[in-house]
């Protein structure tokens, strides 16, 4: 059906409820106390406010609500008609099909009638002190159990055919409960609505209503709750969890099973502390993310091909689209976040067991435990925390009576701290334990030969190598660490999740592990450029800015590996020497000067591209080597750009320059 | 102004119901008992509201809904065919043809009413 065939439809049919509305009105006139009349007039404006916005028609949709809102209020006997009330109802009457006639609202007349008409209204309800109910679709009294369908309204041409008025039909439909309308999907050619109705009356009824259009309409019930209103979800959330318990409590499973589970149901209900939540299968949640990511590299090659000027028709929906396209990726992220407080769960249980275990006695605070990240960072998340965790009870936490002859209290303290700055979120583990001996460690490094006996090595830079394989300063192996095989692990598991981690250490002190993370992983805004043909991206939040340079000057500087950036030398990073590509440098190169933790380092680059929202793939595994390549994303036209990882780079290059 | 209803079935208990009912709720009913009798009620009058049997002899329900779409004046009028035939393809004929509204019999009589009243 031609999408104006049916908008004339809609028109006509709103134009029979209105003369039927304008007979009652004047029939009202001469019986004001009817409460039938009332009613209808009532339903009428209920049905126009809800069906309106069908057609963008918001304007007819403002003035009906407050129309309802009067006429609800006289129903409910808390006003009660008079000539004023009479005749604004009959302005609005005809100003409405005038309106249904100005699509797009643009008849002066029209628009000076509204907002007259708008004002009459408004001082009317005001005297008569009715309030405007804030929300478009009041919350209905129900008198049973809620539930909330959905109704898929996709009419044919038959339905013209025989003499439907279907705005009637909505109206049996919207007496029913709570309906709220979502604009058609656009771009379609086949007109199809999807309403959401909560009601306490059954599927049979609202069969009914729908009768004459039933074959047109596609039934489903999604919820045995409102899922527009909080509280009942909160509720329905709270059976579910109850449910899972007995049925638990009931299954004759290994205890540790067992145990396990229930340690998970307390903690599903301890994060019950936030806002209502539904428990979502992560398998869902990655197709979703898959989607996502499918549907911005679908609209960057959309914003590619339209950038021609015979596009400009359609640029507004290219617009929306992308903006759509943008929230829905901020959204589909947000879901899959998760408050890290369920792994601080599990984290009071390992320090409990474990310390009692050793003897040693433990306070576990957490400070920020809200701090969401993605679902997938807080699943990789557990293990090298729980390691750390180990090794600060293992090694750093003294029993009692030591810390006592230290002067320390006798009980150590374990801390679990997270917050947020800029981009990342960041996860410490701070201990009141006896910190890490810098010392031991050189010794130790220059037992492995790491370093050499005279090395100058800053303290940080000592700390450092506890990150590599093999490396304990630990007496003896326990069963919990100290093997060696631990923070090398740990710091691969980071490095994984695109994080870093450090470690910041004082004797008799303690010691604090700090892990920084991106907020979202697989979805980045980066700058893109070009070397030799080749497209690379870099992480935008580390670009400081961008200038060009002579590609003299960079051959000048190749020796010295550094270019001036104001008024100091900085290193520079030329792809094609990393490549060792032997190809025909541009007349003049652009750089892009990055600013990696307070590191100032130059690319010099062919031509920066611009801005690429990048969707990033993980590099298959033989290239894996190249560790300053951290992924991979395709571009609108298809090319394949690589990721460069600016921490990787930065110490790559900063040996080889005269920094230092 | 009362409103006027053509109810047609060649059953005539069935008529009679129908008939009996809706007067009972303020309506004006016509009655034939065939296709071509209720073709001759057509004959520029006001009606608002046809109801008619499918399984008749002769003339069926749906031969019957061609005829009167031929007529101008009646070209709008809403048609209801009351019957006891299940089968998806005819509905759907009938719902090409621009037959308002199927119902099954055996039907209840306020479900009808109720349907009337929303149709007209």
């Amino acid at each position: 059906m031609e999408l104006s065939q049916f908008k004339n439809k809609f028109i006509e049919d709103s134009n029979v409820l209105l003369n039927n509305l304008e007979r009652d009105i004047m029939e009202l006139e001469n019986d004001k106390e009817n409460k039938e009349l009332i009613e209808n007039i009532f339903r009428v404006m209920h049905t126009l406010k809800g069906v309106s916005s069908m057609y963008g028609f918001d304007n007819i949709g403002e003035l009906t609500h407050k129309l309802e809102n009067i006429f609800d209020a006289v129903r409910n006997n808390e006003a009660k008609i008079n000539k004023n009330i009479l005749d604004i109802t009959l302005d609005s009457c005809d100003l409405i099909k005038n309106l249904l006639e100005d699509e797009n609202f643009t008849n002066k007349k029209n628009i000076e009638k509204f907002n007259n008409l708008e004002n009459k209204i408004d001082v009317c309800l005001k005297k008569a002190g009715i309030k405007i109910a804030l929300k478009k679709n009041r919350i209905k009294k129900f008198k049973g159990k809620t539930a909330t369908f959905n109704i898929i309204f996709f009419p044919d041409d038959n339905i013209i055919a025989r003499n439907i008025n279907i705005i009637d039909q909505f109206r049996e439909l919207f007496a029913l409960g709570e309906h709220h309308i979502i604009k058609p999907a656009f771009g379609q050619n086949k007109e199809q609505w999807s309403i959401f109705l909560v009601t306490d009356k059954g599927l049979d009824d609202i069969e009914e209503a729908l009768f004459f259009i039933l074959d047109e309409c596609k039934i489903n019930k999604i919820a045995d709750f409102n899922i527009f209103n909080n509280e009942e979800a909160d509720k329905f959330n709270e059976q579910f969890t109850d449910a899972e318990e007995s049925k638990k409590a009931d299954n004759q499973e290994v205890k540790e099973e067992q145990k396990e589970e229930i340690d998970i149901a307390k903690s599903i209900s301890l994060s019950k502390q936030n806002t209502g939540r539904i428990a979502v299968d992560t398998l869902k949640l990655d197709k979703l993310m898959y989607l996502v990511s499918e549907l911005i590299t679908t609209n960057s090659q959309l914003n590619l091909i339209t950038k021609d000027e015979k596009y400009e028709p359609i640029k507004q929906y290219l617009n929306k689209i992308n903006n759509l396209s943008n929230e829905f990726r901020n959204n589909a992220i947000d879901i899959r976040l998760v408050p890290i407080s369920d792994m601080a769960l599990r984290f009071q249980r390992l320090i409990r067991d474990l310390s009692a275990h050793l003897g040693k006695e433990i306070d576990f605070i957490t400070q920020g435990t809200n701090t969401e990240l993605d679902k997938n960072t807080v699943d990789l998340l557990q293990e090298p925390l729980m390691h750390i965790i180990r090794n600060c009870i293992d090694h750093g936490i003294k029993t009692p009576q030591e810390r006592k002859k230290l002067g320390k209290e006798p009980k150590g303290l374990i801390k679990l701290v997270a917050f947020h700055s800029g981009n990342n979120v960041f996860i410490q583990i701070q201990d009141d334990g006896q910190g890490i001996d810098p010392e031991a460690i050189k010794q130790k490094a220059i037992e492995k030969q790491l370093i050499t006996p005279n090395q100058e090595i800053t303290e940080e830079e000592l700390f450092d190598l506890i990150f590599l394989p093999g490396f304990s300063t630990a007496q003896s192996l326990t069963e919990v660490s100290g093997r060696g095989v631990g923070l090398d692990v740990v710091r691969k598991n980071i490095t994984e999740l695109r994080g870093e981690i450090d470690v910041k250490s004082e004797i008799g002190l303690g010691t604090s592990f700090t892990i920084k993370l991106q907020q979202s992983l697989a979805i980045m805004d980066t700058m893109l450029f070009n070397v030799d043909q080749t497209h690379f991206l870099i992480p935008l939040e580390n670009v400081e800015s961008i200038t060009v340079v002579e590609t003299k000057y960079i051959l000048e500087r190749q020796r010295s590996k550094t270019i001036a950036y104001n008024n100091n030398l900085i290193p520079f990073i030329d792809l094609r020497k990393t490549f060792k590509k032997n190809t025909e440098y541009p007349k003049t190169m652009e750089a892009i000067i990055v600013n990696k933790n307070e590191k100032l380092f130059a690319i010099v680059t062919d031509r920066i591209i611009g801005e690429h929202q990048a969707v990033l793939k993980n590099i298959a595994k033989e290239y894996k080597e190249l560790e300053y390549l951290s992924g991979a994303s395709i571009l609108p036209d298809g090319n394949i750009a690589m990721m460069l990882d600016p921490g990787m780079l930065y110490d790559r290059i900063k040996d080889d320059s005269e920094i230092n | 102004m009362k409103k006027t209803v053509l109810a047609i079935d060649d059953f005539e208990t069935s008529r009679f119901v129908l008939a009996t009912t809706l007067q009972s709720k303020g309506y004006n009913v016509l009655k034939a008992d065939s296709g071509s009798e209720a073709l001759k009620h057509l004959n520029g009058q006001q009606i608002d509201l046809i109801i008619t049997d499918y399984n008749m002899p002769n003339m069926n329900g749906l031969q019957l809904v061609e005829q009167i779409k031929k007529i101008p004046a009646y070209e709008k009028t809403p048609i209801f065919i009351l019957s006891t035939e299940t089968k998806q393809e005819v509905k759907d004929k009938a719902k090409i043809m621009g037959v308002t509204a199927w119902i099954k019999k055996p039907f209840m009589i306020d479900k009808l009413i109720k349907f009337i009243e929303r149709i007209i």
